[in-house]
């Protein structure tokens, strides 16, 4: 704050409720999140490596040297097959002459995607499931977790290829299908967090001024709990990116598109796992790669929510 | 005569133990059980007064005071505000008694929240409420912040309540319970947070905002020698129960119920020349499922008659205005 | 005969933003069978002191100079592992929430036995368990209930058991730390009670911190009064209430209600206690203090005896007498002060 602030007059009101009011909420939130990066070495490293693929999947198409699904031929017609890298192809071709790198690039964007709209799908089911349950509590409470409680019962991976079968092998069913899956976790936690902030003497005085149950709850629980939120986001980015190359690795995927997994299906149904170490090593750190970086930005954010282990560094 | 500005008519909160699903469908044929934690509690408050309600842990004091304002849902009783029937409002009208009724709480720490800047957290019921205009509702906050001494409100205006000390947040909480103007407040333990040498102003603030705001106040407090200084008025309650209400001058140096007289001699002075006795009962409060068919202290009492336990007994008029629930007093 | 001598003891909390001088600078003495109590406000250091004397500081906290001299061995020299034998056995600790005193998973007997055979082992089980219910019997608790788990006790019980455990090994010294601020009157009174004729009983000295100024009138033959890390004014009872010296305990008297007074008058004392994170030359309440002048801001003052054994810090404490019937008006505190003193300390400290 600054020191001519301190007197108040009539007119620095305007400027004050302008500076003061909701507009600032965001500022303070952008503030908070840099606090959170500020001296975690790892996070910092997790940021960077997402701002990476971020950067390669917004422009995957002009990085990429050729047409991810074009199939290459040498100049006397010959399709180039498993070519190992050259200085032509950085990472070799594929069994029926697609460029790797091109692919690992344009892959790049559907795990970006699938990530990013899993996660937050699953996260946005979790955390509503979360709040809502935590706060009202009784019946709505025990519907809700019960249903949790079935969800958790799901075994993932199949329920997800089942799903993708039922609903036919397209990149929005599959994301469909985490999110309805994945939410079960961030839903969990988010309630214990909201039973534990529901107590709190401000929650009733947030009631007391009057104020409904669901200013009570996007108001005044959800900013409470946003570092978790985040959290398990993060996390949902991860468990969603695997989720997919699980899918699209055992062949239900979608079969337009070109992403990590697929290329690692294709390398296995060519016999070329052992083979062709150019085609399946890009695809397989890139997955490795994008996990971790949200893991450890999600760890960084762990650390907010779960000052413990801070501690243990 | 007017109106009492708020009136409870034996009011009754229990809540239920194990009320999960779990133990419903195990144990569905069983009684449920309760803590009676207001088991029939009756008093009004008349505008502009300050009463005072005061026991041990346990007691039922505060959740009667916040049934009282239905923060929490009576399980029996009537309440007025304003002589309107509080029981069974709703919606709307619940809403706009809460522009009446504001509650302060013990933990200044506890009960503001940290997301909320100073500004934001003070201007919310204004939003809530749907009132005045934007520059209106500054001026207002202001006017406000000024008027609980976070003075000049502009350095205050942007600060979050980790920035502040327990008594600014302290009046941080006052300042948004008074800018709706309402016309009664429910002070739960309102300083024993706070620091003793910032203590009196805490409460000489209150002071001066009943006086200005024409406010009515409910103070709950252990600390009988606070409500002494706040309140014209104090109930004692014991286990769910008022065993004695009166104005504040008898109740403590005319204390009629053996409880309120042990209550009132256990309270430690500052006065090395002058040695007080010290209570003279022995035993804790039982636990609050504890069920008896006669008086509530009996088990402690130290003038304990046999019929004690022959019933619960009413409240008889010592003298004026001054009613103790005790059989000694029966005339 | 004095049992404790400490002598400008200086214990800091090494932060990110500094040294607290959480105490700087504390000198007290406690005799045989004496009743000392250590009053201030949340952060004052009160705590701290007691905390240096059994050296159970939290983890950023040390003794940086000073001494505390305990039957003519200085403590602070001691390794951890030569303080160990004082613990328990010549200086206990009562602490002021007795949840956290008790292993819930272990019955109190079983806690009380172990206390006693690690520091006596050639005490038998048979003795240290008879030595338990005696120990339930002096705290006024049912000898049978001694089996019983922590949480089978009440507030009340499990603070008896608390003292009846620091009593477990006839400690020459007795640190109690807010004994009996979160239990209910009646139940603080019972206590009380029970610890001052304790004192009779036994050859215990004790130190008792508390913010409640009132307990220890009751209870204290001396009080010390700690500000700022400081103490302020020292000596016995009667003085202190009677005929304060220092300006923070005439006002800390006035500060707040009392049930025998008739209409009173509450005055507060403006400000907010000070920072303590490196702390600049001069009186730590030059800032609150309505008797100030410019001696006070820029000098520290030193303890000096006004009478015998009544010492102060304070640069006017000859003024006393003039001093004391303004600080007992309300004006005194708020006179001539811009009006958000009252508050606004804390809102300035980030500018």
């Amino acid at each position: 704050m600054s020191t001519q602030n301190r007197t108040s007059t009539e007119d620095e009101y305007d400027i004050l409720s302008q500076h003061y009011g909701g507009r600032s909420r965001l500022r303070q939130t952008l503030a908070a999140q840099r606090e959170i990066f500020r001296g975690e070495r790892l996070g910092q490293i997790g940021l960077l490596l997402l701002a990476i693929f971020l950067f390669v999947g917004l422009f995957a198409p002009l990085l990429a040297p050729y047409d991810a699904q074009e199939k290459l031929r040498t100049d006397d017609g010959e399709i180039k097959r498993m070519e190992a890298p050259s200085t032509e192809h950085l990472l070799g071709t594929t069994r029926l002459g697609r460029d790797v790198l091109s692919q690992v690039l344009i892959g790049t964007r559907i795990a970006l995607i699938v990530g990013s709209l899993g996660a937050f799908m699953s996260v946005f089911i979790g955390t509503n499931m979360g709040l809502i349950s935590g706060y009202f509590g009784g019946w709505t409470d025990d519907i809700l977790m019960r249903l949790t409680d079935i969800i958790y019962g799901v075994p993932f991976l199949p329920f997800v290829i089942v799903l993708v079968v039922i609903l036919g092998p397209s990149l929005l069913n599959v994301i469909l299908a985490i999110a309805l899956v994945q939410w079960r976790s961030t839903a969990r936690v988010i309630r214990s967090q909201v039973l534990t902030i529901k107590e709190r003497p401000y929650i009733e005085a947030a009631r007391a001024a009057g104020g409904s149950d669901v200013r009570v709850l996007y108001t005044h629980i959800l900013p409470n709990v946003l570092p978790l939120v985040f959290l398990y986001g993060a996390f949902s980015v991860g468990w969603a990116v695997i989720a997919e190359a699980s899918v699209s690795f055992l062949g239900f995927g979608d079969p337009l598109s070109v992403s990590w997994g697929k290329m690692l299906f294709t390398a296995y149904t060519a016999n070329a796992i052992r083979t062709a170490w150019w085609w399946v090593i890009p695809p397989g750190l890139s997955i490795n790669l994008l996990v971790i970086s949200v893991f450890l930005i999600g760890r960084t954010y762990e650390k907010v929510s779960n000052p413990e282990l801070r501690e243990r560094e | 005569m007017t109106e009492p500005k708020l009136r409870v008519e034996s009011l009754e909160k229990y809540f239920p133990i194990n009320a999960g699903l779990a133990s419903k469908l195990l144990n569905w044929n069983a009684d449920q059980q309760y803590v009676r934690a207001v088991d029939g509690v009756s008093f009004e408050i008349e505008p502009s007064e300050s009463f005072g309600l005061a026991g041990e842990s346990g007691c039922g004091k505060t959740t009667a005071g916040k049934t009282a304002i239905r923060l929490l849902e009576p399980t029996g009783g009537d309440i007025y505000f304003d002589g309107r029937q509080l029981t069974d409002l709703s919606g709307s009208e619940l809403k706009s008694f809460r522009r009446e009724a504001q509650i302060i709480y013990q933990d200044p720490f506890e009960s503001l929240n940290p997301r909320f800047s100073v500004y934001d957290w003070v201007a919310e019921p204004l939003d809530i409420h749907d009132i005045g205009t934007e520059e209106e509702r500054t001026e207002r906050v202001y006017r406000t912040l000024d008027n609980v001494g976070l003075e000049p409100p502009s350095a205050y205006a942007g600060e979050y309540p980790g920035d502040l000390s327990g008594g600014e947040r302290q009046r941080v909480a006052i300042a948004r319970a008074i800018v709706l103007n309402p016309s009664f407040l429910l002070a739960d333990e309102p300083a024993s947070m706070l620091d003793v040498s910032i203590r009196a102003s805490v409460l000489d603030l209150f002071k001066r905002l009943q006086r200005e705001l024409n406010l009515a106040a409910l103070y709950i407090s252990h600390d009988l020698s606070l409500l002494k200084y706040m309140c014209d008025r104090i109930g004692i309650m014991y286990l769910g129960k008022l065993v004695e209400v009166g104005p504040t001058e008898e109740i403590i140096h005319n204390p009629k119920h053996p409880y309120t007289k042990a209550l009132v001699a256990s309270v430690p002075e500052v006065d090395p020349d002058n040695r007080r006795d010290g209570a003279s009962i022995g035993g804790e409060v039982p636990d609050p499922t504890f069920e008896t068919t006669g008086c509530r202290f009996a088990n402690r009492c130290p003038e304990v008659m046999p019929r004690c336990r022959d019933g619960e007994p009413p409240m008889f008029e010592t003298s004026d205005d001054h009613y103790t629930r005790c059989v000694l007093y029966e005339s | 005969m004095t049992l404790l001598e400490i002598e400008t003891l200086k214990t800091y909390y090494h932060t990110e933003t500094g040294d607290v001088h959480a105490v700087d600078g504390v000198s007290l003495s406690l005799s045989r069978n004496e009743t000392l109590g250590l009053v201030g406000e949340s952060g004052s250091g009160k705590t701290t002191i007691a905390e240096s004397i059994n050296r159970i500081l939290p983890e950023n906290g040390e003794v940086v100079d000073g001494s505390i001299v305990y039957d003519g061995v200085n403590l602070t020299e001691l390794s951890e592992k030569e303080l160990q034998k004082y613990r328990w056995n010549d200086v206990s600790l009562i602490p002021q929430s007795a949840m956290n005193a008790f292993d819930p998973v272990y019955t109190i007997e079983e806690q009380i036995v172990e206390v006693i055979r690690a520091h006596r082992p050639d005490t038998s089980k048979a003795e240290a368990r008879e030595r338990a219910q005696e120990l339930f019997e002096f705290v006024d608790l049912d000898p049978e209930r001694v089996t019983d788990y922590p949480h089978q006790f009440s507030g009340g019980m499990k603070q008896r058991a608390a003292i009846a455990i620091a009593l477990a090994l006839d400690p020459p010294i007795l640190l109690a730390d807010e004994p009996t601020t979160a239990l209910d009157v009646i139940i603080q009174d019972q206590i009380l009670e029970r610890i001052k004729d304790l004192q009779a009983e036994i050859n215990s000295a004790m130190i008792m911190i508390t913010h409640d100024i009132s307990v220890v009138s009751e209870t204290c033959d001396e009080i010390a009064v700690v500000y700022g890390g400081r103490i302020v004014e020292y000596t016995d009872t009667e003085t202190v209430i009677n005929e304060p010296h220092h300006p923070y305990t005439m006002g800390l008297r006035n500060a707040f209600p009392s049930i025998a007074e008739g209409d009173q008058e509450l005055i507060s004392i403006p400000g907010s206690p000070p920072e303590l994170v490196n702390p600049e030359e001069g009186c730590r309440f030059a800032d609150r203090c309505p008797f100030a002048e410019e001696e006070c801001y820029e000098k520290t003052p030193q303890p000096r005896e006004v009478a015998e054994g009544h010492v102060v810090e304070c640069h006017r404490a000859d003024e006393a007498e003039e001093l004391r019937p303004e600080a007992n008006k309300k004006e005194a505190w708020t006179e001539e002060r811009p009006k958000d003193a009252a508050a606004g300390q804390e809102g300035y400290s980030n500018d």
